[in-house]
């Protein structure tokens, strides 16, 4: 994430329940990754320049979720649990 | 926070591919207009004279003011109790009030019970009840106000409440907390209040958007009042057909269609990129929104006048005249937006409900309760969007072809509704994309 621009632009990534998945994140400022639906919730702090290593499971539950980064809030994708 | 991301399916999930959920939505639009103007070719809907009456016993229980007010006092004491979660509650992911607001009242009040029963939120709507009891202490007529309501408004001033409610939903910036949700209906609360006192209860008919969009959609239940005020059972479609055109009605309608293409719009990944990168989300969504809406009203007026050269009627009459073949293609789009959300969040916020403060307790006895999902699979979810935006428009050309034939002369009928026509094709298309927006 550079200014407000995310790359690759935002776009639906397919899982399946409980798939496990690993996202690397970059930014140019600090602030928290944070992925709607998973359990326990997702939240990882960012540091400004570091690339950020996150593991978890997709949710249990078919649906659409965000992935994204707090504060402001920037959405970095959609993750199609199917 | 977005608890509120709604569930929506994905293209994958569809059991045939996308493009062949177009094309047949397409084909049966298409197939439903032919065969319309072969075997439907005299006026068959008679609206509000249409109806079988209720057994009388029934009928008097339905009109008795002793369920009236048991109607009324149902309405302010879960009022009062959503008030308490509200003003009380802690405001965190577990308080009931963003759920109730958006998922049980604005889909389960105002469609479900609506489309079930009829017009329900007329009789449950506290502040009606709090006018009434207020006139009734001061001994006036509720009807009477300061001034007269003026026709020419019409449900004009609804259509902007809507709009400020959809708003709400979609685009302003934490929408899902409970200062931003006190705010929104404490300035609603006094609009409904000014205004009902200087012009009656009046008011809440033209100004109220969640009673328009409840009597609008009650007029799809089976259970309906015809123009003799007896209470029958009725098709739909003469439901529908009964719904008496006057100013302000076409935007109400427009503003519901154009609200729900901003909705998918709104989430689909394509839109987002597209606009967070300017960092200003209130902006963009306003700007998003108006233009749905405005899509939706040129388009939809457009083409109502256009089938208006053709006939004698009054060309600025005609958005009226069709505005009841919108209604079910409006509900085609809320099933096909809020299903999953009404099955899934639906059952949280009851789970809520029972613990309206936070402080740990179980009224209702549903915490133990876990939510189920068993109806909502995604190849179900997603099917039933697809039929449900589907089955919304072929209802919608049956509606406008039943009217075009009683206002125009027969052979310009189906000619006139050739635009009608081609702007249902065009909302099914755009509100399939949106909706499974890859």
């Amino acid at each position: 994430m550079a200014g407000s621009t995310v790359t690759p632009a935002p776009a639906r990534v397919t899982a399946t329940p409980n798939e496990p998945l690993r996202l690397v994140v970059t930014a140019d400022r600090g602030g928290e990754l944070h992925a709607h639906g998973t359990q326990p919730e997702l939240e990882v702090p960012v540091t400004a320049g570091q690339p950020t290593t996150a593991e978890f499971l997709a949710p249990a539950q078919p649906g659409l979720y965000e992935i994204e980064l707090h504060d402001p809030d920037l959405l970095l994708f959609q993750l199609a649990v199917q | 926070m977005t608890i509120l991301t709604h569930g929506v399916g994905t293209r994958q999930d569809l059991p045939i591919p996308f493009s062949y959920a177009l094309a047949g939505a397409v084909i049966a639009l298409v197939v439903s207009f032919v065969a319309l103007g072969l075997l439907w070719q005299e006026p068959r809907l008679v609206g509000g004279r249409a109806g079988r009456p209720l057994p009388s016993a029934l009928a008097r229980i339905l009109d008795s003011a002793g369920f009236r007010w048991t109607l009324r006092i149902a309405g302010l004491l879960a009022t009062g109790w959503v008030l308490a979660a509200a003003l009380f509650g802690p405001d965190d992911a577990l308080n009931p009030t963003a759920g109730v607001v958006y998922v049980l009242f604005w889909v389960g009040v105002l469609v479900v019970a609506s489309v079930l029963f009829g017009p329900v939120w007329r009789a449950l709507n506290p502040l009606r009840t709090l006018h009434l009891l207020l006139t009734r202490v001061a001994r006036i007529d509720p009807a009477d106000g300061l001034l007269r309501y003026p026709p020419r408004l019409g449900l004009w001033p609804a259509a902007v409440t809507l709009l400020a409610f959809v708003w709400l939903e979609l685009v302003a910036p934490e929408r899902a907390t409970l200062p931003v949700l006190r705010l929104w209906f404490a300035v609603f609360v006094a609009v409904m209040v000014v205004g009902s006192a200087v012009f009656g209860a009046r008011w809440f008919d033209g100004a109220d958007g969640f009673e328009a969009y409840s009597t609008l959609m009650g007029r799809m239940s089976v259970l309906g009042r015809r123009d003799d005020r007896v209470l029958v059972t009725r098709s739909p479609l003469n439901g529908l057909a009964g719904l008496v055109p006057g100013p302000g009605l076409s935007a109400v309608v427009v503003v519901l269609l154009g609200s729900t293409a901003y909705d998918g719009l709104s989430n689909s990944p394509s839109w987002i990129a597209r606009t967070q990168r300017y960092g200003e989300p209130v902006l963009t969504g306003t700007l998003g929104l108006i233009g749905m809406v405005a899509i939706v009203a040129v388009t939809y007026v457009g083409a109502t006048m256009l089938a208006g050269r053709l006939g004698a009627t009054p060309r600025s009459t005609l958005p009226g005249e069709f505005a009841h073949s919108i209604v079910p293609i409006a509900l085609g789009y809320v099933v096909a937006h809020y299903y999953s959300l009404f099955i899934v969040v639906g059952q949280q916020t009851l789970q809520q409900l029972s613990d309206p403060l936070g402080t740990g307790a179980d009224y209702f006895g549903l915490a133990e309760r876990g939510i189920s999902y068993a109806w909502v699979t995604p190849t179900f979810v997603s099917t039933l969007q697809v039929v449900a935006v589907v089955t919304g428009h072929v209802l919608g050309v049956v509606l406008a072809h039943d009217r075009a034939v009683r206002l125009f002369p027969r052979r310009q009928a189906l000619v006139g509704q050739l635009p009608l026509l081609a702007v249902m094709i065009f909302y099914t298309l755009g509100g399939l994309t949106l909706l499974f927006a890859a």
